[in-house]
């Protein structure tokens, strides 16, 4: 019923594939280093998916006003430039809403300035589209990386540490493999599988019964 | 004797040469070797038959891989080792190293390796710690638990310069502290040349990561009771010896022409003999580590190979193909 009814709409749920079917980090394959090496706590990865969220969001709308007569590389530098600056206040209000906290996703947080979505896809795909679209389209960029990281660093946690947010769990076993970046890859590499099934579904034609 | 023995009858060997390996852990630590290792196959047959439905695979004819995964993992662990590990380290081995890559003679990395290497990070304290030879029936029950009375294997001892007081009888018999089924060396030794002698596993790797393992010990000793003990204690500490004959001769993941395999034994064995001098934490099984690594360049092992055979041809000689005669 519910492949019927995607079919049937499948212009409305287009605007919103970045979320699941066209995931940034489960399909599309984007900013996966945050997610597979600095996620390993819940805490970790909701303070670099909030950190993706402001400074890509921001950094792409404010990008999208400078002239497109600057070449390429310059314009490409001055995006980082955006985002270097966008930086410093999202760290300093990171680090007071989480105070001792941000030192442990290490280069991470800083390495959001030179995410793929800025230096790539806002001229490939983001400046195409009107300003009404590409702010849609940004926003489901950013909650599906947000959806990932905080599901990854939550399940990592929990399976792997025995804690959530620092509070201990009672879970009968314990895989530390998980808080290392071998545990980050197996994790994101089977959700990416699941993604890719629910793909496979929703295009697989619909039988008489359904 | 053949040359060219069938994907089936290789692996009926080496499930034979293993199922042999057993008993010695049985005579060691009592009737738990075989829990355990009952424990690993029933949990890798049914990874076989969950992971043929999710991936879609059809069942290949007599395919023993996952059983021979299984019982590689259960023999390098320790006596005392939680079966929750076990299954852990199989599960491990059987979805993420063998089934995701797309089943048997598909995958890049030895499964067997990835289990225990998983099993080792998730679970240092059960998997890396041994129980004292004969103490467990007395103390332990067979579900792990009980007063286990717990002594230093030989990799612990070497990492902290020291000596382990081990008599060559004992060593050649596997009576010391030790993973299950890989202290026993004068069994692995006889394995070792029935497999070789009827050409199941290659003589280019058992025997260049051999002699580069026993070169390295010799020049550089870690203990100071000379370089013939340290060449003797190295290779029978952790799972070297069951290592170089069981986790890197894999039909599938090692180098396919000789010289890749003369490259794949050495660089194997020098990575592990230099894990073990400069490496602190898991002392026991680096070599899984090691394993790994090589396997991801076994391609480019071979490319090396056929460089080097394309560019000099002395290196050409037929003697140096996989299967080929040792005699000129």
């Amino acid at each position: 019923m519910f492949k019927a009814f995607y079919k049937r709409n499948k212009k409305f749920f287009k605007k919103y594939d970045s979320i699941i079917t066209n995931n940034t980090v489960l399909i599309e394959g984007l900013v996966i280093a945050p997610v597979i090496v600095g996620a390993n706590t819940f805490l970790n990865g909701l303070i670099l998916a909030i950190s993706f969220m402001v400074i890509t969001f921001l950094t792409v709308f404010i990008s999208s006003f400078i002239p497109k007569s600057i070449p390429y590389t310059i314009r490409v530098i001055m995006y980082t430039l955006i985002a270097s600056l966008i930086f410093i206040p999202t760290a300093i209000i990171l680090d007071k809403t989480f105070p001792e906290q941000i030192y442990k996703v290490g280069i991470f947080l800083p390495l959001m300035v030179t995410n793929s979505l800025i230096v790539t896809k806002s001229e490939t795909r983001f400046f195409r589209e009107s300003k009404i679209h590409m702010f849609l389209d940004l926003l489901n960029h950013t909650i599906g990386f947000f959806a990932v990281i905080i599901i990854v660093g939550a399940i990592r946690e929990t399976l792997g540490n025995n804690t959530f947010m620092g509070n201990p769990v009672n879970i009968p076993f314990k895989l530390s493999i998980l808080m290392l970046p071998y545990g980050g890859f197996v994790l994101v590499g089977f959700l990416s599988a699941l993604i890719h099934k629910f793909n496979s579904y929703l295009k697989s034609p619909i039988k008489k019964e359904e | 004797m053949s040359n060219n023995l069938s994907g089936t009858n290789k692996q009926v060997n080496i499930l034979f040469c293993l199922c042999a390996l057993i008993i010695v852990p049985i005579y060691l630590y009592g009737i738990r070797p075989v829990l355990i290792s009952l424990v690993a196959v029933v949990t890798a047959l049914i990874c076989d038959i969950v992971c043929r439905q999710i991936f879609d695979l059809k069942k290949q004819k007599m395919d023993l891989s996952s059983v021979i995964t299984a019982l590689i993992i259960s023999l390098s662990m320790s006596a005392s080792v939680n079966y929750f590990a076990v299954v852990i380290a199989t599960v491990s081995g059987i979805l993420i190293g063998k089934y995701v890559f797309g089943g048997s003679g598909h995958n890049i990395f030895n499964p067997a390796a990835l289990g225990i290497a998983v099993a080792a990070i998730s679970f240092p304290e059960n998997v890396l710690t041994y129980p004292a030879v004969g103490a467990w029936g007395v103390n332990a029950n067979l579900g792990g638990e009980g007063d286990i009375i717990y002594q230093s294997s030989f990799a612990s001892i070497l990492n902290v310069g020291g000596t382990p007081k081990t008599s060559l009888f004992d060593i050649a018999l596997g009576n010391f502290a030790g993973p299950m089924g890989t202290t026993c060396m004068l069994v692995i030794l006889v394995i070792m040349i029935y497999l070789l002698g009827r050409k199941i596993i290659p003589w280019q790797i058992v025997l260049t990561s051999l002699a580069t393992s026993a070169v390295f010990a010799f020049i550089f000793p870690r203990l100071s009771t000379g370089r013939v003990n340290s060449v003797i204690f190295e290779l029978a500490s952790g799972i070297m010896l069951f290592g170089f004959v069981f986790l890197a001769c894999d039909e599938t993941t090692s180098p396919k022409t000789g010289w890749g395999q003369v490259f794949f034994g050495f660089s194997l064995a020098l990575a592990t003999m230099i894990f073990k001098t400069v490496g602190s934490t898991v002392t026991e099984v680096e070599i899984v580590f090691v394993i790994l690594l090589v396997n991801a360049l076994s391609e480019q092992f071979d490319v090396l190979a056929k460089h080097l055979t394309n560019r000099f041809s002395v290196l050409r000689f037929e003697k140096f193909k996989k299967g080929g005669d040792l005699n000129v």
